[in-house]
C-alpha cells in the first residue's frame, strides 16, 4: 500500500510538480485523504505549510535561536522540562536522550523566538510528531507555521485562539448536527471535551496512526479538517450523546468510542464522508 | 445485575482533581482506576476522565474522577469542568514547593466557580503526592492539619501513586464527606417539599398557598 501510495504521488510530482510550485490540484486531496506515504510526509507538510519557505530564508537562524536560548531557566523551560519526557512516551523515538534532546532544543528555541506564546502544554505532542517525519531545523518551522500562522494564537497566555474555535464549533454543532443539539441544548461540554481534538489536532486521543493521517489533512487543509472530524465524531454517537443524563457520561462515550476506533482507514473514511457532506463550510 | 440486588441505591459523584503541572494527578486515578502506574503518562490536554464504581455498605457510588490540565493558561476554561462536582483532590508535589504554594490558589478557583445546592463549599481534600520521592511531611502533621483548617480542606493524605500509598483511603474519606454533605443538602431541602404525610391538622387558608 505505501508503495503504491508512493507512486501515485511520484506521479503526481511528474505531472504538477514538486515543492513550492507544486499544482493544488483536486487529485492531492484524494491522495492526502488516503494518508500520506511515510516516506513523504515530512517533505509535503513543509511544502503544504510554506515552512520550506521560511527555512530558505532564514538559514542559520534556528541553530542561532538554540545557542540563544539554551541553558537559561525560566517558567517555560521548567515546564518544557517536565513534559519532554510525557509527550509521546509510547514511541521509542522519545525513550533515548537523542530524541528528548532534539524535543527540548526546539521546544526550547520556539519559547525563546516568541514569548507571547512561551510554551503551551501540547505544542510537546506536537513538536515531537513533527520531529519523527522531519528534521529539527524542519521542525521547528513546522511549528511555527503552525503555532503562528495555521492555529494563530491558539496556544498563547489564555489560549484563546482555542477558545474561540470551540465557541465556533458549538455553532457548527447547532447548524451541521441539529437533532443532537436539539437534544443536547447546552453544548458547551462537549466543545469543551473537543479542546484536546483542537490543541493537538487528535494526537492525544487517536492512535498514532490514525491520528497522523488526520495531521496530514490538517497540513493541507487547515483547522477545517479538525471540524470536520470533530463532527463526524459527535455525529456517529449522536444517538448515544442525546441520551446522556450528564457531562461524565458523554465525556465516557466520545474517549471510549474514540480509543475503540484503531483502524486509520476508518477515521479517513470517516472525514472524507464528513468532507463530502459539509463541502460549504464557512471556513 | 440480577433480580433483587437492582434495588441498590446508587449515587453519582462528580469528583476533580486538580492541581499544577506535573504534580501526578493522571497517575493518581490511573493507579486508583486501574491499578497501574507509569513513571511517563502523557501530559493531559483540556480534561480526561475515569470512572471507579464502589460498594459502599449496601449501595454503589460511582465517582466521576475529572482530570483536569494543570497549565495555567488553562485556568479561564475550568468553570465547565468544575460545574456539578461534589468533591475535589486538590494534589501537590511534596519535592516542588511552588507547587504546594499554588494550592492556595487552586483552592479559591475551586470555591470562587462551584458550590453544593445549599451554598457550601464542596468537600475537598488536599493531596501530598509523591511521598515515595524523600520528602517526609508526617512531622509537619499538625502544621498541615491547621493548614487544610485555615484554608476549607476537610483533610490531607501523603500519597505516592508510585507505591501506592494512601490513595484509596484518601478517596474513601472524601466519598464518606461528600455522602455526609448529601444527607445534609436533603434534610434541608425536605420542609420545602410537599408531602402526603404532611400536617393534617395545619389549616389551610388557600389551596395556592403553602405557606
Amino acid at each position: 500500500m505505501e508503495l503504491v501510495k508512493e507512486r501515485l504521488w511520484e506521479e503526481h510530482f511528474t505531472e504538477f510538480g514538486r515543492g513550492v510550485h507544486m499544482f493544488r490540484t483536486e487529485k492531492i486531496q484524494k491522495l492526502v485523504a488516503m494518508g500520506i506515504p511515510e516516506s513523504l510526509r515530512g517533505e509535503l507538510w513543509m511544502t503544504f505549510s510554506d515552512a520550506c519557505s521560511e527555512l530558505d530564508s532564514h538559514q542559520g537562524y534556528y541553530a542561532g535561536l538554540v545557542q540563544k536560548s539554551m541553558g537559561h531557566s525560566n517558567l517555560a523551560t521548567d515546564e518544557i522540562e517536565r513534559d519532554l519526557h510525557r509527550s509521546l512516551p509510547d514511541h521509542p523515538a522519545f525513550q533515548n536522550p537523542t530524541g528528548i534532546a532534539a524535543l527540548r532544543r526546539v521546544l526550547t528555541a520556539y519559547a525563546h523566538r516568541n514569548p507571547k506564546i512561551g510554551y503551551c502544554q501540547s505544542m510537546n505532542i506536537l513538536a515531537s510528531v513533527l520531529l519523527l517525519y522531519a528534521k529539527e531545523e524542519e521542525a521547528f518551522w513546522l511549528l511555527v507555521a503552525v503555532c503562528e500562522r495555521m492555529l494563530p494564537d491558539y496556544f498563547n497566555r489564555r489560549v484563546i485562539g482555542a477558545q474561540v474555535d470551540q465557541s465556533v464549533f458549538e455553532e457548527l454543532i447547532r447548524e451541521r448536527l441539529p437533532e443532537l443539539a436539539e437534544q443536547v441544548p447546552d453544548l458547551s461540554t462537549l466543545s469543551s471535551v473537543s479542546l484536546s481534538w483542537f490543541l493537538t489536532l487528535f494526537l492525544s486521543v487517536l492512535p498514532f496512526q490514525s491520528a497522523v493521517c488526520v495531521v496530514d489533512c490538517f497540513f493541507y487543509q487547515g483547522i477545517k479538517s479538525i471540524f470536520q472530524l470533530g463532527l463526524a465524531v459527535l455525529d456517529a454517537n449522536a444517538a448515544q450523546l442525546s441520551a446522556c443524563t450528564d457531562d461524565g457520561q458523554a465525556l465516557m462515550i466520545l474517549t471510549r468510542w474514540v480509543n475503540g476506533k484503531p483502524q486509520s482507514a476508518e477515521w479517513i473514511n470517516l472525514g472524507r464522508k464528513t468532507a463530502a457532506a459539509t463541502p460549504m463550510l464557512p471556513l | 445485575q440480577m433480580g433483587g440486588q437492582n434495588l441498590r441505591k446508587e449515587h453519582l459523584y462528580k469528583v476533580l482533581v486538580i492541581g499544577d503541572l506535573g504534580v501526578g494527578k493522571t497517575s493518581i486515578i490511573r493507579r486508583y482506576v486501574h491499578q497501574t502506574f507509569s513513571s511517563n503518562y502523557r501530559a493531559t490536554i483540556g480534561v480526561d476522565f475515569a470512572l471507579k464504581v464502589l460498594n459502599w455498605d449496601s449501595e454503589t457510588v460511582r465517582l466521576q474522577l475529572w482530570d483536569i490540565a494543570g497549565q495555567e493558561r488553562f485556568g479561564n476554561m475550568t468553570r465547565v469542568y468544575y460545574r456539578e462536582a461534589m468533591g475535589a483532590f486538590i494534589v501537590f508535589d511534596v519535592t516542588r514547593p511552588t507547587t504546594f504554594e499554588a494550592v492556595i490558589k487552586w483552592k479559591e478557583d475551586l470555591d470562587s466557580k462551584v458550590m453544593l445546592a445549599n451554598g457550601q463549599r464542596i468537600a475537598t481534600v488536599l493531596l501530598a503526592n509523591k511521598c515515595d520521592q524523600g520528602r517526609e511531611l508526617s512531622n509537619n502533621g499538625i502544621k498541615m492539619d491547621q493548614f487544610c483548617k485555615d484554608h476549607g480542606f476537610v483533610g490531607w493524605f501523603e500519597t505516592s501513586a508510585k507505591d501506592n500509598l494512601n490513595i484509596s483511603d484518601a478517596a474513601n474519606f472524601l466519598v464518606k464527606h461528600i455522602m455526609a454533605t448529601e444527607n445534609d443538602i436533603l434534610k434541608s431541602v425536605v420542609p420545602d417539599t410537599i408531602s402526603p404525610q404532611m400536617d393534617s391538622s395545619r389549616q389551610m387558608s388557600c389551596s395556592g398557598c403553602f405557606k
